[in-house]
């Protein structure tokens, strides 16, 4: 039977976001965004000792922020200027032998005859294919300096652009508490709590230091790794996963490089990955390192300099579900898959969305658990794929790849395809990009290219580089967009 | 304070315009208001040979609530999406002037100027490629518009072709239904009040005697009140519009009617072409310092479609308006009013914009003054202003085939025209004046169209880089023909909606 | 990178792959294709969905010229008419249903709704339904909201053979002959030739079976195992007769639930196909064949012509260097027109996947791993239909209800009925509008809907939804009807195509 029209007499009530940090801030946020409209009312317990946090941390956001930000009504640019925040048109990678860059957003050209990276694949042998990302507009813009955001219009070549944002993670999560309370989120600070649990497995209630007891229809858990509701009460099993290909993230800043740069940098180091991503007044400095000596050095190193810095062990892995009965956890509260390209308020914010798309009522419907858990477990392998093509070819020729990466990997080799899947968290062309950056080459490519030259083709290219040179040219430089607002 | 009001109001004259005005007078004046009362003769004969209009007519329609459907198929109407003309800015040369928008401005900037960089360039095709009434225009297509969001299906202009005959008739019933007496007659004298020169009375051959407070003169071309019995003047235009007659005949339709109406420059005037359901009007407007009757006649019957279905009607004219439309208590409407050639279609709109305006400024029995002066002003603006339009399909031409366009060509025209001209060549800007009756689109299809070419255009379009501008005109261009693939063809349209009776 | 590519069979597989291959291939490969005219071809009257437009246009087909080389009509959906239960009717239109209001499905609103607008079923919310429903046809227009796709009736003999010039015209070599015997390497067991009847012997590299229910490379030679999905696709015969063309020509095909089966019926500009698709064991053949005769809406042409077959398909459809396309790698019931689909899936794949180096085993795992994919989603989509209903006047529907069915479908099923919510997928055939025009349209009634659906005020949702449905309507009346698009021989400039079903989104 179809509930009874004029109310929703089932619908969620009372929502508890537990946790500090930025996965709290936007879990809180979003919720009482979409669902307060409803009726549903949003409660935001900041637990002060919960978990030490970063303070120096650059959050490195892809172009799912300013996506995100716009959909819950948070003004960009002041938050830009709170944060100390740069925009970003992709992320440079640099290694000893080549340098390629990862473009946010797409070229926007159609194929003809075939996608573009087959041209690439039939003129170039190996890493030269990933010169495939010059042909975007991003590209050739964050190279020289410049900046412009996308235009709406799907006729003009700006509209290819996607930017993603630099910005002071210890501000951004000021800022968004602030913003929260702006919405009527209710934030509660408080020192400790204890979790009270019901006859259904799920939670009854939380209960603060105080004594003061707290009760919701449903929970989210962003309490960072320690995942104090669903692994701590809840007592969900944590899986650690064969694929810890680093073991240690540190963090510290570096001065402000000049000029800014609308773009990261990701460099291979000995080490591991070493990611610069700028702010207005600093660099943010992130090193994911596999060995304790190699930590050590680096240690050593900073110490030397003077330089303050903060390491985090990293344990990848997974919770066996990440929603269990009224308890939903996000980010690392979940699962910790590393964070190299997409943070982990990326995933933790994709997830919190595919909640609210298949939203449970107070019966909180198993089947919708279910499937909320299927697609999560998806999205979580996806990640720990990018995992591994960060960890470079060599690297993995050696390990035993997860079957369905190893597999894309594979047809991508043999045909310059990409395998097809559903719930990707990348469009096809970057998923290919990076691919193509980090090392993987196509050896095939579409037929219908077998009868065209190679001249032919180079020559377009140089047109397409030429036009979009033109394009670049007369957009601003960054520091202009900036001092613009 | 005694009631001034007028008691009775006498339309002198049927045909289109009286009966245009006895309908509206009789939606407006309800509840006995008061009297009115319509004298028409069936000896006098009307001119109705196909009838083609603006869109505005749709605003005269929705005030009488007529049911457009209905209105189509009582007067065998068909649809229509602007004014081809063939053969004005060269011999060969042909152009659409359409109603409606023309692409989609960007950036508060009309679309035109970003188009006429790139035309300038030679990297845009003509404008009519973005217009979406030119291209259903010329595939036979017709809807009307329908609420599809941002496409431009959602605002369609369209206008009518009908019998005019039938119309008139069509607007008796309507006009006679509510209230409007019909007095069959033919008018012999006209009685002025002595004192202040107003029209007391007419008699008719019958020998009966009318009075009424105020007389709408709509006796055509003559001025049976305004000039014939109160000596306003006329202001003649034949120097800027030499043709003087027209020879019409209605024909066998050739096919399915197209929806637009389509204009022929001749060697001494021009021709048109009125589709409607059942057959084709035609008529050939000339000046007959050039071109023999005989002649032009035979022009006419040489370009026409089918078969001619009635011998030929001659007609003579003389382009121009009347020194006052509002004169004492007599408003004169239509051809009483003035006459400009129907290269525009503009006719029933005059009628309609004086029935308005007089609605607006309706008098009492005391016949206020500043209130009759006001309608003069408007009245006169708006023909002058057509006016001006109908000349710069004359004087904007390459044309050196025949004395006549030789004449047309270097001609002496009105100074507002000039002005509009060379602003227009200098950087392709168009000022509509006040609310003139064409607005800027139309004036840039038919300057266009006739072949004068800007040297710049408007800096502000410089905005955009070239490949955006261009880029976008593509989009835009194929959004118009997408769009004009969801219409149904103009025959199968009027077929489900407005087919008239067999 | 030279080929040898021999495709045995001709009929709409055969030519299609020929055609596809001649257009797409190097020009290194050489294609020949062998067909012997005493064999004939399935082919009758189909129903096609909107991927064939994509097809078209790679081949660079004009659509005009299809239009009247194949005698094809448009269309926007299909009408299932008693399924469900006897006097359900739906429309399955190749489009979404309403868009989503802030970020949650239509449909939840709709439900919620629907109590208070018994008059407005889910296809007023589509402009393809709403077009088909008053035997309208037009494009979408640019810009509106509400995209859909659209696809062709067409004559699948004629269709055959348009592609068949197309292929030789663009240098396929065509073999008149039955194959006598297949020859297989010795090593590895792969097909090395085929010897025809005359004695001619053709070499390939790659071979390519579209020899129909028989798969005679696939099946008979290399011995691939048929997978029978009898047990939850119960038909095993169909009767096609040929009747006159309708005078009112609907833009779209309707599938009419029968007692132990159902009915197609498929208008084309020169005739109308009608097919009764039914279980052996339930319905003998005369009676079939009576019931359809009953049924058909305009005066018969010709005998009718019985069609026996087995649901299913063999394990792979690539073994070696054969591929299977079209009827000899599997057979499901035309009910959601997907027979082309699968023959032009399987093409574009091959093409893909195509082994220039040589090496088969990459080919051939990628290519079977997809087309099970697009098999396993279209046979759940089609046992969704004999399963979800409420018939009890016969045995068949009764024990198609009782049957036990997939567990993926199971799944699917099970989450809508607890909360509306239709299983998200990218790939495969069928997305969320198609599952919810079957489930709503036979008469699954979801336990409960999404609650901020619930919080809008009644009053308002109800005529928010009038006043969308309104719109469509007019929008749909604008249109013209597709017996006059089809007088004028069509669309005068095709629409780019997408591989969707329902259109390729906005403007």
């Amino acid at each position: 039977m179809v509930v009874a029209v004029d109310s929703a007499p089932n619908a969620l009530r009372q929502l508890v976001v537990v946790g500090r940090g930025l996965i709290g801030a936007t879990a809180a946020i979003t919720l009482a965004k979409f669902l307060a409209p409803s009726g549903c009312k949003v409660t935001w317990l900041i637990p002060q000792a919960l978990h030490e946090c970063d303070d120096q941390d650059v959050e490195m956001a892809d172009p799912a922020l300013s996506r995100w930000l716009a959909m819950v009504g948070c003004p960009e640019r002041e938050l830009i200027d709170a944060c100390h925040g740069l925009y970003s048109l992709g992320v440079e990678y640099q290694s000893e032998t080549d340098d390629f860059f990862f473009p946010y957003g797409t070229h926007g050209i159609t194929p003809s005859p075939a996608p573009l990276e087959h041209e690439f694949f039939k003129c170039f042998n190996g890493a030269e294919q990933a010169s495939f990302t010059q042909c975007f507009l991003a590209t050739r813009a964050a190279k020289k300096g410049r900046f412009d955001f996308p235009v709406d219009d799907p006729r003009s070549v700006k509209s290819t652009l996607r930017y993603g944002l630099h910005l002071d993670r210890a501000a951004l999560v000021d800022y968004l508490q602030k913003f929260a309370g702006s919405l009527a989120v209710q934030c509660v600070s408080c020192d400790t709590l204890q979790v009270e649990g019901n006859e259904k497995e799920g939670i009854a209630s939380l209960v603060l230091e105080d004594g003061t007891r707290i009760a919701g229809d449903f929970y989210v858990d962003a309490t960072g790794a320690r995942a104090q509701l669903l692994r701590e009460a809840l007592a969900t099993p944590f899986r650690v996963g064969s694929d810890s290909l680093w073991r240690y993230r540190l963090s510290y800043r570096e001065p402000q490089s000049s000029p800014w740069r609308p773009y990261a940098r990701m460099t291979r180091e000995r080490y591991g990955w070493r990611r610069e991503a700028g702010l207005q007044n600093a660099t943010g400095v992130t090193a994911w390192l596999q060995s304790p000596s190699e930590l050590n050095a680096l240690e050593q190193q900073l110490k030397e300099c003077g330089t303050r810095y903060w390491v985090q062990p990293l344990e990848t892995g997974r919770c066996s579900q990440a929603w269990r009965s009224n308890c939903l956890a996000l980010g690392q509260a979940a699962a910790q898959p590393g964070e190299l390209l997409l943070s982990e308020w990326f995933w933790a914010s994709h997830c919190l969305l595919l909640w609210l798309e298949l939203l449970p009522d107070r019966a909180n419907q198993p089947r919708i658990r279910a499937e909320y858990n299927r697609r999560w477990e998806t999205a979580y392998e996806r990640l720990i794929e990018l995992h591994w093509l960060h960890a470079g070819r060599a690297e993995c020729d050696k390990a035993e790849l997860p079957e369905a990466l190893q597999w894309r990997l594979n047809v991508l080799r043999s045909f310059g395809r990409l395998w097809r899947r559903d719930d990707e968290l990348m469009t096809d062309e970057s998923w290919v990009a990076l691919a193509l950056g980090l090392g993987w080459h196509a050896e095939g490519y579409d037929p219908t290219l077998a009868d065209i030259g190679v001249e032919p083709l180079m020559d377009k290219h140089r047109k397409i580089l030429q036009a979009l040179d033109k394009v670049a040219e007369k957009m601003p430089s960054l520091s202009a967009v900036i001092k613009r607002h | 304070m005694t009631d001034q009001r007028i008691r009775k109001l006498l339309i002198v004259g049927g045909g289109t315009a009286g009966w245009m005005a006895a309908a509206a007078m009789a939606r407006v004046l309800k509840n006995q208001y008061c009297e009115i009362q319509l004298i028409e003769s069936d000896n006098i004969g009307t001119v109705g040979v196909g009838e083609a209009t603006i869109p505005q007519i749709q605003l005269f329609n929705q005030m009488l609530g007529l049911d457009e459907n209905e209105f189509l198929r009582k007067t065998h109407g068909t649809f229509k999406l602007g004014i081809q003309f063939v053969n004005w800015g060269h011999i060969g040369e042909k152009y659409l002037h359409a109603f409606g928008g023309v692409g989609k401005d960007m950036e508060g900037v009309s679309f035109y100027h970003y188009w006429l960089k790139m035309y300038q360039a030679g990297k845009a095709p003509d404008i009519d490629q973005y217009t979406l009434n030119c291209l259903a225009a010329e595939q036979g297509r017709f809807m009307r518009p329908v609420d599809a969001g941002n496409s431009p299906l959602s605002d369609i202009a369209y206008a009518f072709h009908f019998d005019a005959t039938l119309y008139a008739m069509f607007l008796r019933d309507y006009a006679t239904q509510r209230g409007v007496r019909r007095r069959e007659g033919k008018i012999v004298d006209v009685t002025l009040n002595p004192d202040s020169g107003f029209i007391d009375s007419v008699s008719l051959d019958d020998g009966d005697t009318i009075d009424a407070d105020l007389f709408i003169d709509c006796s055509g071309f003559r001025g049976l009140l305004i000039e014939q019995a109160l000596n306003t003047g006329y202001e003649d235009w034949t120097h800027w519009l030499p043709c003087d007659r027209a020879v019409a005949v209605p024909c066998a339709k050739a096919g399915d009617p197209v929806p637009y109406t389509r204009s022929t420059a001749h060697k001494a005037g021009w021709q048109w072409r009125i589709p409607l359901q059942h057959r084709t009007g035609n008529g050939h407007v000339y000046s007959s310092q050039y071109i023999s009757d005989d002649e032009a006649t035979a022009v006419l019957l040489d370009n026409i479609d089918g078969e001619p279905l009635a011998e030929p009607k001659l007609l003579s004219f003389t382009t121009g308006k009347r020194k006052r439309f509002w004169n004492k208590n007599c408003v004169a409407l239509g051809l009483a009013g003035g006459f400009m050639e129907p290269l525009e279609s503009t006719s029933i709109h005059l009628v309609q914009s004086g029935i308005a305006k007089l609605m607006s400024l309706f008098p009492n029995r005391h016949f206020d003054r500043e209130d009759i002066d006001e309608y003069n002003r408007q009245v006169n603006f708006e023909y002058d202003r057509i006016r001006d339009f109908l000349i710069a399909h004359y004087c904007i031409t390459r044309r050196d085939d025949s004395p006549f366009w030789n004449y047309c060509r270097t001609m002496d025209i009105p100074k507002t025209l000039t002005q509009k001209i060379e602003q227009f060549k200098k950087n392709g800007r168009i000022f509509r004046t006040n609310e003139e009756l064409f607005n800027d689109l139309s004036w840039l299809e038919v300057m266009h169209g006739q072949g004068l070419r800007p040297r710049g255009y408007h800096p502000i379009v410089d905005t955009l880089s070239p490949q955006d501008i261009a880029q976008r005109l593509e989009g835009i261009r194929q959004v118009i023909q997408r769009s004009v693939e969801y219409m149904p063809m103009h025959q199968a349209f009027i077929d489900e909606h407005c087919k008239m009776d067999a | 990178m030279s080929q040898r590519v021999v495709i045995v069979g001709g009929g709409t597989a055969g030519w299609m792959s020929a055609a596809a291959f001649a257009r797409l291939l190097p020009s290194s490969c050489s294609i020949t294709l062998v067909e012997s005219e005493q064999i004939g071809t399935v082919g009758v009257g189909e129903a096609t969905i909107p991927h064939i437009r994509y097809f078209n246009q790679l081949l660079g087909i004009e659509e005009r010229e299809f239009l009247a080389a194949t005698q094809a009509t448009y269309k926007l959906a299909i009408e299932f008419v008693g399924w469900g239960d006897r006097s359900s009717r739906y429309l399955h239109p190749f489009s979404a249903f309403g868009s989503d209001i802030e970020g949650v499905d239509f449909h939840h609103y709709w439900l919620a709704a629907k109590e208070r607008l018994p008059h407005l079923n889910l296809d007023a919310f589509s402009l393809a339904s709403q077009l088909a429903t008053s035997d309208r046809f037009a494009p979408p227009p640019p810009y509106a909201d509400l995209g859909y796709g659209y696809a062709y009736h067409l004559d699948a003999s004629r269709y055959a053979l348009f592609l068949r010039r197309y292929a030789e015209q663009r240098g396929v070599a065509r073999c008149e002959g039955k194959v006598e015997r297949v020859e297989q390497a010795h090593d590895d067991g792969r097909i090395t030739a085929v010897t025809l009847e005359s004695g001619a012997r053709l070499e390939g590299d790659l071979f390519i079976d579209c020899s129909g229910f028989r798969s005679l490379l696939l099946g008979k030679t290399l011995g691939v195992t048929f997978e029978s999905w009898r047990h939850w696709l119960p038909c095993d015969r169909a009767v096609a007769m040929a009747s006159d063309p309708l005078d009112h020509l609907p833009s779209y095909t309707r599938s009419t639930a029968t007692l132990s089966g159902w009915q197609w019926r498929i208008p084309l500009q020169h005739r109308t196909g009608n097919g009764q698709v039914y279980a052996s064991d339930c319905v003998s053949d005369d009676e079939a064949s009576y019931q359809l005769a009953q049924a058909l809406n305009s005066q018969s042409l010709g005998e009718p012509n019985f069609i026996r077959f087995e649901a299913g398909r063999r394990a792979h459809s690539w073994e070696k260097n054969c591929v299977a396309v079209g009827l000899s790698s599997g057979f499901l019931e035309p009910l959601e027109s997907t027979s082309i689909y699968l023959i032009q899936m399987a093409i574009i794949k091959c093409i893909e996947f195509f082994p220039f180096a040589g090496d088969f085993t990459m080919s051939r795992k990628a290519f079977n791993r997809w087309m099970e994919l697009e098999y396993d989603r279209v046979r759940d989509f089609l046992i969704l239909h004999y399963h979800l209903n409420r018939r009890k006047d016969s045995e068949f529907w009764r024990s198609c209800a009782a049957m036990s069915i997939p567990d993926s479908l199971r799944e699917k099923i099970a989450l809508f009925r607890e909360s509306a919510i239709i299983q998200h997928y990218d790939h495969g055939l069928f997305a969320q509008p198609s599952w919810l025009a079957v489930y709503l349209g036979q008469g699954l009634r979801p336990d409960s809907v999404d609650s901020r659906a619930l919080a809008y005020s009644p009053s308002v949702m109800v005529s928010s939804l009038e006043s969308m449905a309104a719109r469509l309507r007019h929008l749909a009346k604008a249109a013209p009807l597709h017996r006059e698009v089809m007088g004028r021989g069509g669309l005068a400039r095709e629409l780019p195509a997408a591989m969707s079903l329902y259109g390729g989104g906005r403007g």
